[in-house]
């Protein structure tokens, strides 16, 4: 009897946490549309003819959707770049900086171990990351923003990534800030590698979440 | 409650003539409820301009918060008294000095309408809780928070003075400010104990209603029968409504690489030309180039950017791809038109090492330095002979104006401008204005020509020539530069202008001496003088000061009624184009200060995302009186030079790699 009143109240609980993280994704990759989303075609066959490391930019607040060609490799940061110079450097699917999708992210420092950086797999995240934004503001100082996060492996599922299927697992990052406000990012892990196919990070309290989605990974 | 024999007196008395006029209107353009004040809300940098209309108070006000927890006010209030009406000029101050907790309210001290002639000083303490939506605030009030009727506090015999600070009667005040969450609507009310015309006591009621971001406007009304509207404008100069970023991103910068052996490199012309091509896409434009050993030497401006250091870094940027392996040095010239003000110096080795670093404009400043421009440069790519030009345009303008008005008026003139420009140096510039909104009642010449209390003796109704006059600007050294400007300077002033200014970009101040002969206009028609003269000798002292960019300016010498006097300007640049000053003086003949201005610039590309380097600028008060006054449309130097100040552009440098 105890057992089934346990069991009922843990899976209430699950429904429950499972009920908020889908509202949180749905918030995430469903934004309220501030302005209207342009998104282009991507020629998915031309990309990986070419052997390109590219990835689709989707910016929300400002209705920007781009595609960025890997052009650099700095201190195993790649700079994605559009043809208009729009673009972001990721660390392993941790989006360190971004230009012109909104108010550009200068910067970001975390810890050693962070999963997003090291592409580590579902479930063997640590239970807590903290993450240091640096955004620019007068002076040659760059303003910083600290946050920790807490996340929460969600579903297993299979999601169309401009025009491929991929098996990915869910991990959501509940965020709060160094000033008590929370944020949420949203991430899609390769089930099988831990690599980001699809991910949505805070990047600036009015950037926003930058959506990139992975076109063709970067393999040197 | 307080209440003295006089006092009842005064207003069985005055009853009948006064109506709120007796009260205290508005704080000074401190945080206020409706008529009372409460805690300091904001954060640092916030600005307000707040414009008051009742029956018989207008007031501009403007506030700005230098700190998250002090505010400054300066307020242009006129009363209409019935039988006749003040002005006021006043300062005010709010502190708040204990944060609030989970338990304890915040408490704030202030100081209001220092420097008023007719209505006094008030001062208040005050303690304010948040609760949720809503604040509530109560607290105590000196002077004319206190007392119902005029009471000359702060002012004797033009002596400015302190010793009566919350000194005298006290009255309570309460407030409560509701942010309803509903179509941005806010409810304000509030007791005071001073009385009016109408009861022993205040009470008031608002409702303020935002009509677009940053926009509010307030209905008000309290039972002395006094109802009125409050306007409000509140912006941030450090946060714009629009996002930054959306345009065009900069150049991938490329790290410089040993030349390998045998590898061609490109010439001055190849790096010239793809230089031009991909900066023209960022709206950079390159008036000269040169490479010569191991420099690059680039003229660039923005017709859309006024951050200087984002135009350098874009600069930067594509040079990083394009320039040979040996060239070691940037220098990005900044030209304002009639000179070449600064070069600023970077470090391509530097600029490697910062490129991507968590505090890579800090490392980018790191490898910047400023030099002056060389006086004659050989010709380079790039450079063009100057066209001669005529240009011309109509621009109206509008003036919140309590000279030529009893009353805070608003008013407007046409001004239609034309100017031909011989050179990048010279140009003759004239206007002629019209006010169409709010003349003044023109008044008899005095018997002697004033020097700026006779203006409502100028014929009104009429199209009059604003100003006509020739001005060359010249380059003596890098790092002194002069002027010289004859013709109508303004309305009341024609003759002759000189000014030399030593300026070095490297350093954060400089100093510029200007001297002026000039006759007083005529009164009637366009181009004849009155029989008066004056020279003025002026000497400037131009210090940035502090973070970024702070600024005093500190003028001194003979003025246009052959005072003594100093002039004292303070303000603050911003990164963005934003510009905010007050400014006031003191002169021999007087033994208190002169009045107070103020000025705020607010750049095109704070509320536009398609940017530009226009301003619109507003200003109030300033010199209105006989002393301490100098001659203005002269053309004074430093207006030209600030922008390529060492200080404004460090301000700015957060924005190098963008």
């Amino acid at each position: 009897m105890i057992k089934g009143i346990l069991s009922a109240g843990a899976i209430m609980a699950l429904s429950g946490c499972l009920g908020q993280l889908t509202q949180i994704r749905d918030a995430i990759l469903n934004p309220d549309p501030e302005v209207e989303m342009t998104i282009p075609r991507v020629n998915r066959a031309a990309i990986e003819q070419a052997d390109l490391a590219a990835v689709l930019m989707l910016s929300p607040t400002i209705g920007v959707g781009t595609v960025g060609i890997a052009i650099q490799m700095r201190e195993d940061r790649i700079n994605y770049s559009s043809n208009d110079n729009r673009g972001v450097t990721l660390e392993g699917g941790l989006i360190y900086a971004t230009l012109g999708l909104g108010t550009n992210l200068q910067a970001v420092t975390t810890q050693s171990n962070d999963p997003l950086v090291t592409e580590a797999r579902a479930g063997t995240w640590p239970d807590q990351v903290t993450r240091t934004y640096h955004l620019s503001q007068r002076g040659t100082q760059f303003a910083q923003t600290t946050m920790t996060c807490r996340n929460q492996v969600g579903r297993d599922l299979v999601i169309d990534v401009v025009s491929a299927n991929r098996s990915v697992v869910e991990v959501i990052e509940m965020c709060t800030t160094d000033t008590g406000d929370t944020v949420n990012n949203i991430h899609y892990l390769d089930a099988g590698t831990g690599r980001i196919w699809r991910t949505s990070q805070w990047t600036g309290p009015v950037q926003g979440n930058i959506q990139v989605d992975v076109i063709d990974q970067f393999d040197p | 409650m307080k209440r003295t024999a006089q006092g009842i007196a005064c207003t069985a008395l005055l009853t009948t003539s006064l109506a709120s006029g007796l009260m205290a209107e508005g704080i000074g353009g401190l945080s206020q409820a409706i008529d009372t004040p409460r805690a300091i809300s904001g954060v640092a940098d916030d600005l307000t301009i707040i414009f008051d209309y009742r029956e018989d108070y207008r007031a501009l006000s403007f506030a700005i918060q230098p700190s998250d927890r002090f505010e400054i006010g300066i307020s242009f209030p006129t009363y209409d008294e019935g039988t006749g009406s003040s002005s006021g000029n006043e300062l005010s101050f709010g502190l708040r000095f204990l944060d609030e907790s989970a338990y304890f309210p915040s408490l704030t001290v202030g100081v209001v309408g220092l420097g008023n002639d007719d209505r006094g000083t008030g001062e208040y303490l005050l303690a304010s809780k948040s609760l949720g939506p809503a604040q509530i605030s109560g607290g105590l009030g000196w002077g004319r928070y206190a007392d119902q009727t005029v009471v000359d506090r702060g002012e004797d015999d033009g002596v400015f003075r302190t010793d009566h600070l919350f000194e005298g009667d006290t009255e309570p005040f309460a407030n409560f400010v509701w942010d309803t969450g509903v179509n941005s609507l806010i409810a304000a009310a509030e007791y005071s104990g001073v009385a009016g015309p109408e009861a022993d006591d205040t009470f008031a009621a608002s409702l303020s209603y935002e009509l677009i971001e940053g926009l509010r406007v307030t209905g008000l009304v309290n039972n002395q029968g006094s109802t009125g509207l409050r306007l409000e404008f509140a912006a941030n100069p450090r946060l714009p409504f629009v996002q930054t970023d959306i345009g065009r991103g900069p150049h991938p910068y490329v790290e410089n690489r040993p030349a390998r052996a045998g590898q061609p490199q490109p010439t001055e012309a190849q790096v010239f030309a793809v230089l031009t091509e991909r900066l023209e896409k960022e709206n950079i434009q390159i008036s000269r180039f040169s490479m010569r050993g191991n420099t690059i030497d680039v003229t660039a401006s923005s017709n859309t950017d006024a951050v200087f250091a984002r135009i350098v870094g874009r600069v930067a940027r594509v040079l990083s791809a394009v320039a040979p392996a040996n060239i070691t040095t940037f220098r990005v010239t900044q030209n304002t038109g009639a000179f070449d003000s600064n070069v600023v110096v970077l470090d391509r080795a530097g600029l490697d090492r910062a490129v991507g670093k968590p505090n890579a404009a800090e490392l980018a400043w790191d490898a910047t330095s400023f030099a002056p421009s060389p006086l004659n440069r050989p010709a380079a790519l790039g450079e063009s002979a100057f066209e001669p030009r005529f240009t011309y345009g109509f621009s109206p303008t509008f003036k919140a104006d309590f000279i030529t008005s009893d009353t805070l008026e608003l008013t407007g003139t046409l001004n239609a401008n034309a100017r031909y420009t011989f050179s990048p140096q010279t140009f003759v510039a004239g206007t002629i204005g019209y006010r169409f909104l709010n003349q003044w009642d023109q008044q008899d010449p005095p018997a002697e020509p004033g020097i700026r209390s006779d203006f409502t003796s100028y014929e009104p109704d009429i199209a009059f020539l604003q100003s006509l006059n020739v001005r060359h600007r010249f380059q003596v050294a890098p790092e002194v530069f002069g002027r010289v400007s004859a013709g109508y300077f303004e309305r009341a002033y024609g003759g002759i202008s000189g000014e030399m200014i030593w300026r070095d970009p490297a350093q954060n101040f400089a100093l510029g001496l200007e001297a002026t002969y000039v006759h007083k206009r005529a009164y009637e028609g366009w181009f004849g003088f009155e029989d008066a003269d004056a020279t003025t000798l002026i000497g400037s002292v131009y210090a940035n000061i502090g973070q970024n960019g702070n600024f005093v300016i500190v003028d001194a010498g003979q003025h246009l009624a052959e005072d003594f006097a100093v002039g004292l300007t303070v303000g603050r640049n911003y990164r963005n184009g934003w510009r905010i000053a007050a400014s006031t003086g003191w002169s021999e003949e007087r033994d208190s200060a002169l009045k107070f201005g103020a000025e705020i610039s607010i750049p095109l590309s704070w509320t536009s995302a398609d940017g530009g380097t226009g301003t619109t600028n507003l200003s109030v008060g300033g010199q209105s009186g006989d002393f301490g006054s100098r001659v203005s449309g002269t053309g004074l130097l430093y207006n030209e030079l600030r922008a390529s100040d060492k200080r404004r552009i460090e301000d700015g440098f957060g924005e190098f790699w963008n």
